[in-house]
């Protein structure tokens, strides 16, 4: 198989280009969100140079300490940005969703790089980096749309919940319908999207594995792996999020706290 | 025995109720009556432990209502809010939804004719019945939960004249529940047994 075509500086700039089209479309429409799509692909592009320049050195010491600082810094940023993004208060939620990242990836990395791929060094960088990182990335997203849900729904419908806890006499009972709302908005999309993977959409890890020279066979396996991984990742993640806020943000009484939302 | 002792509750700041006491014997109906603000919503709460006094006590059945009684307290009480918005489509849903058992779905039906309503109202879509419908089935779900106390916030709130009468039949005439209602509804409060009328200032 041929070694990737290589992108000079000036193709990557007219690859840029093609960002006219949604631009334009931005523009015709009165649609404000030039700013923020420009400044999404200046931090994009900057983020991922960084990012290479990073990783080749990371790849050529490839040190256990290391690689793990990097991931945690990860953990540290995804939690930020999700409490942010979730509307909802850094006081509340930093420690335990710090902590159910952290555990979710304990696990679901050291089973599928120690079992599945029976790598005899699991913080070998080359897998523990880039797959800890599309874990993480993926579980982020999905606990946005969780969190920010679930915390919703019950400080909206309050009333249900205390309805819900008197008469079903457990917490979980009054828990469970926002929960399992919570839960389906978050995956739904992933379930969607693995539902139709390979007939309508390729997904991006298995391109770049065949557009670096894997065969296609190698590149598909990898590809189910890391789908089933996001998912049990994000379902995970999601879950002991939910279930270590929700030590921080109910009283002893089972009153929830109304302030821990950002307005 | 519910004695309710010296309570006193406030909103930031703001006194809502104000050394209040009475004691409602088991099996005995009582109304917290009263004008919008008055501190009846507030004060079915303080039982449910959703609030906490100021100052004061509650005690039910001789256990106090505190953080950790709390859960023994709630094993006896049912609770039916007013306009509450269920995340439920159907009947089916909201058994499902309060766990009934089968003893309690037996209870169900048994109620939803005590209640008068048709049995066939019971396979179609909450979208498809009255308000009033709806309430009736969300009562007779809670009764059935088969709990010694009931509380109710506006009961009557989305009745017409004919469920009010079958109501106060079936729950303040004809049981030995103790009912604690709050209610700006003069025939629902003055079919309960006792009144506790309750003042803005």
């Amino acid at each position: 198989m041929k070694a990737i075509a290589n992108i000079d500086t000036i193709h990557l700039i007219i690859g840029y280009s093609i960002l006219i089209i949604p631009l334009i479309i931005f523009w015709y429409f009165k649609i404000k969100l030039t700013k923020t799509t420009l400044i999404a692909v200046a931090r994009m592009s900057v983020q991922l140079f960084l990012v290479a320049i990073y990783l080749e050195y990371i790849f050529k010491l490839n040190n256990a300490y290391i690689n793990i600082l990097w991931v945690l810094v990860m953990i540290g940023v995804g939690v930020s940005t999700t409490i942010k993004r979730a509307s909802l208060k850094l006081k509340y939620f930093i420690l335990p969703l710090i902590l159910a990242l952290f555990s979710s990836l304990v696990l679901i990395d050291a089973f599928f790089l120690g079992i599945v791929l029976k790598l005899e060094y699991v913080f070998e960088a080359r897998y523990f980096i880039p797959i800890s990182g599309m874990i993480l990335g993926n579980a982020m997203n999905y606990n946005i749309v969780g969190l920010n849900s679930y915390f919703e729904g019950l400080v909206k419908e309050e009333n249900l919940y205390y309805f819900l806890l008197v008469n079903t006499n457990e917490n979980k009972n009054a828990l469970l319908p926002f929960i399992g709302k919570s839960i389906k908005k978050a995956l739904s999309p992933l379930i969607g999207t693995m539902t139709v993977m390979g007939l309508i959409a390729l997904p991006g890890m298995m391109t770049g594995q065949i557009l670096g020279g894997s065969p296609p066979a190698t590149a598909i396996k990898y590809q189910i792996l890391i789908a089933v991984a996001i998912f049990s990742g994000g379902s995970l993640n999601l879950t002991l999020s939910i279930i270590f806020s929700n030590l921080f943000v109910f009283d002893k009484y089972g009153r929830l706290n109304r302030r821990i939302l950002r307005k | 025995m519910i004695q309710i002792k010296n309570i006193s509750l406030s909103y930031e700041k703001e006194l809502v109720l104000d050394n209040i006491s009475c004691d409602i014997p088991n099996g005995q109906n009582i109304c917290f009556w009263g004008p919008s603000g008055s501190g009846k919503s507030s004060l079915l709460k303080l039982l449910m432990g959703f609030e906490i006094p100021d100052s004061g006590e509650i005690i039910i059945d001789n256990i106090r209502v505190n953080d950790e009684n709390i859960n023994e307290i709630r094993k006896k009480l049912a609770w039916i809010p007013q306009n509450i918005n269920l995340p439920v489509n159907n009947t089916k849903e909201l058994i499902e939804l309060l766990y009934l058992d089968k003893r309690q779905q037996q209870n169900f039906n048994n109620y939803i004719t005590k209640l008068k309503l048709d049995e066939s109202l019971l396979s179609k879509d909450f979208q498809e019945i009255s308000g009033g419908q709806k309430q009736r089935i969300v009562i007779a779900a809670v009764l059935s939960l088969d709990k010694p106390v009931l509380l109710m916030d506006e009961p009557t709130s989305a009745l017409d004249a004919d469920s009010v009468d079958s109501l106060i039949n079936l729950i303040l005439k004809n049981s030995d529940l103790t009912v604690i209602s709050a209610s700006h509804d003069k025939k629902w409060a003055d079919a309960n047994d006792l009144i506790l009328q309750l003042d803005k200032s």
